[in-house]
């Protein structure tokens, strides 16, 4: 399934995807990362959602009538929770040939956060980055705090 | 699970005496789902059928075991034979295979199970419950199940008890005769024998409960919203009126219902709790009796799993720490056998846990001088009983003169309070030197609904656990002192305490600034008290806690969320975690 953040095109296996719900009253949550918007209210259950722009470090969404949340789960904790990942726009579901996806090309030692993109696939005339998003989410933080932290050794 | 058709199934269990050609049980099971489904099935049934044989035990007085009460046991441990045959389990075949030996002499031979036979038979049912959770654990983690030590030494106990029982014959070492009947198993012979007087219950699927907990709890929710709505509220007609608190009263109901479903009896905590207090007392070679009360007193089953980790520890403290060895006892004019009891209760909305033993108590001088060596307190400090009791409480603070395996090194009552804390509990200790220690934990009636007081602070609105707030109230000027220019506090009839803005701590822009136009809900956490400066408290009502789930950082603040009426989510305020800077003026 592809979406839109900001004017990228990214895309996330279907299988991890549960289900699109629209956006909610949401309730912000002080003390949470930045790049939790908040919790909202899904069928009674309490589900976190976070800003992927804003976990990429691309500012924060600005709410469209596009603006949509993809449920899918992770592994918080050692435990299988559901979390919400709100992004610009959905966009459709396509199939990709696997012979078509290419390694992402080496921007350097500094582009940030290139190991989330598991490769780049070709579709029609667009590019569509794929998207490790267990890993994205394991990651704590967003690229803004990240570059704040001394180089390591 | 219908024991009949079981018995059916397994009408040859084979030979018994297969020994050598012992292999390890489930290893050629592998991963099929029928045999799994089989085997968990063994497992819960197992474990109930061996707590009511726990019970009887419990209850066999000096005669012994009369013999409706063997015939319960037989069969027992003959469809536990039968679904172990079944299942390639020959440590559990064997086992249930010998005491069913015995039981079978001893019921043949019309007398009451009693002296080693009882003993016997008593120790096969605990062996049988380890080796059913061996199983259990062994399928769970996929590890190789290894045979109990003490499991040979039992089987011999039983033959001998079989021998003595039957002096005459060897009808015991006979493997396997064909019992019991059908006719043993029939409905109906179980009223007569005086063991079916439960009520009757029906296995749920947990998952369906919760679900079916979540389901009303929307359901409330959305009546709200409905009965709520202006629209709704300005319709006249009697008959919508009357059919709208219809639908309030009847979804409140539903909802009290659901919330018992996931009520169970204490008892299953308090036998297990039970079975290590035995266990232990044999292992300290301190004598002592259990007593338990109110064993069917219900609690939620959220809270039964988290409630058996601080009754063991305080039960472990009481036979390592609290209770004293014979001699000491003897020599103090106490009885030789120590007593301990354990009781619950149903208390108004609460549940109260008590632990109490007759041991030789907090001991003052003890204690003072292990918090001294820790530097807990200065070596002058003179201290009310109260303080020392608090002390005890202290993390990493524990007196054990000797580190025994009971109570292992350093984890203290801390532990105990704060998981009872954790449930929204608190704990009390009284104690008396010499004559023992009473330990009493207080807990909500369930960990999914609790008394909330809904406050607005700036742009957003909290919940604030009503059972933390002991008043509201508008402060005048007066009662405001700064200090330092910077730390507020709040003179509550002569009692200073700390004021801290909700909207500072939470970083939440446009609070009321000026104090005197706030509420300030005067808060406890443990013995603090503080005062949160809100801008309004809107309202009261029960809600229903939903685990908040954040990714790292976690929102400390919280510790739990809620549906509030409109639909959106509400923040439960965790009082005990507002760890923030006392609170700054802003004006």
């Amino acid at each position: 399934m592809t979406f839109r953040l900001s004017n990228e095109e990214y895309g996330l296996p279907i299988l991890k995807v549960k289900e699109l719900v629209a956006l909610a009253a949401i309730t912000r949550v002080p003390g949470a990362a930045e790049f939790m918007r908040g919790v909202i209210n899904l069928r009674g259950r309490i589900l976190p959602v976070l800003d992927l722009r804003e976990k990429f470090g691309m500012g924060q969404i600005a709410q469209t009538k596009h603006t949509v949340v993809i449920v899918v789960e992770h592994v918080l904790d050692g435990r299988r929770r559901s979390i919400g990942i709100m992004v610009d726009e959905a966009l459709e579901v396509i199939r990709v040939d696997p012979a078509s996806i290419e390694a992402l090309p080496d921007a350097g030692p500094k582009a940030f956060q290139s190991d989330l993109i598991l490769g780049v696939a070709k579709v029609r005339d667009r590019v569509v980055f794929l998207l490790d998003i267990d890993l994205a989410l394991a990651r704590e933080g967003s690229p803004s705090a990240l570059n704040e932290l001394p180089p390591p050794g | 699970m219908g024991k009949a058709s079981r018995d059916e199934e397994i009408k040859h269990p084979g030979p018994l005496e297969g020994g050598a050609s012992r292999e390890p049980p489930f290893t050629r099971l592998g991963n099929d789902p029928d045999i799994l489904e089989l085997i968990a099935d063994f497992l819960t049934e197992s474990e109930d059928e061996l707590t009511k044989v726990e019970q009887l035990f419990a209850k066999v007085d000096r005669g012994g075991a009369n013999l409706e009460q063997v015939n319960f046991l037989f069969r027992v441990f003959h469809s536990i034979k039968g679904t172990a045959s079944f299942l390639n389990a020959p440590d559990v075949r064997e086992l249930a295979h010998a005491a069913e030996a015995v039981l079978r002499v001893v019921r043949d031979g019309e007398m009451a199970l009693s002296g080693l036979a009882l003993e016997a038979v008593s120790d096969a049912a605990d062996l049988m419950r380890a080796l059913v959770e061996d199983i259990g654990a062994a399928v769970q983690k996929g590890g190789v199940l290894v045979r109990r030590p003490e499991l040979a030494a039992i089987l011999a106990k039983l033959v001998e008890a079989g021998r003595e029982a039957a002096p005459l014959t060897l009808e015991a070492a006979r493997p396997d005769s064909m019992e019991p009947t059908a006719a043993s198993a029939k409905p109906g012979d179980a009223q007569q024998r005086g063991e079916a007087r439960l009520p009757e219950t029906l296995r749920v699927d947990v998952g369906r409960v919760d679900a079916a907990v979540e389901l009303i709890s929307s359901l409330i929710v959305a009546e709200a919203m409905l009965v709520h709505s202006p629209e709704v509220s300005a319709i006249q007609s009697h008959d919508v009126r009357r059919a709208l608190h219809q639908v309030v009263k009847l979804s409140r109901e539903l909802h009290d219902l659901t919330m018992r479903m996931r009520m169970v009896p204490v008892r299953a905590v308090f036998d297990k709790v039970a079975r290590m207090a035995r266990s232990l007392s044999k292992s300290t070679g301190k004598p002592l009796q259990f007593e338990v009360k109110g064993e069917e007193t219900e609690i939620d089953r959220g809270m039964v799993e988290q409630l058996q980790a601080p009754l063991v520890h305080i039960v472990r403290n009481a036979l390592d720490h609290g209770i004293e060895p014979s001699e000491e006892r003897r020599a103090a004019g106490k009885p030789a056998v120590a007593t301990l009891r354990m009781a619950a209760s149903q208390d108004g909305g609460q549940i109260v846990v008590a632990v109490s033993d007759d041991g030789r108590g907090l001991q003052r001088q003890k204690i003072l001088k292990k918090a001294r060596s820790r530097g807990l307190i200065p070596a002058d400090d003179k201290l009310s009983d109260e303080q020392i009791h608090a002390l005890v409480f202290s993390p990493g603070f524990s007196t054990a003169s000797k580190v025994t395996d009971i109570s292992g090194r350093g984890v203290g009552l801390d532990v105990v309070k704060k998981n009872v804390e954790r449930l929204r509990g608190r704990v009390q200790l009284w104690s008396t030197e010499g004559q023992g220690t009473t330990l009493r934990m207080v807990l909500p009636l369930t960990l999914a609904v609790i008394d909330g007081t809904f406050v607005s602070c700036g742009e957003g609105s909290y919940v604030i656990p009503s059972s933390a707030i002991l008043e509201l109230l508008v402060p005048t000027r007066e009662a405001i002192t700064t200090f330092a220019g910077q730390v507020q506090f709040l003179n509550v009839r002569g009692q200073l305490i700390p004021l801290r803005r909700l909207s500072l701590i939470l970083d939440s822009p446009s609070g009321e600034t000026d104090p005197t136009r706030a509420v300030a809900v005067v808060v406890e956490s443990g013995d603090q008290k503080s005062a949160l400066l809100v801008d309004e408290v809107v309202a009261q009502r029960q809600i229903v806690v939903k685990p908040l789930h954040m990714p790292p950082p976690r929102a400390e603040h919280f510790s739990g969320a809620t549906i509030l009426p409109d639909g959106s989510p509400g923040l439960i305020i965790d009082v005990d975690r507002l760890s923030d800077p006392v609170g700054r003026a802003t004006a």
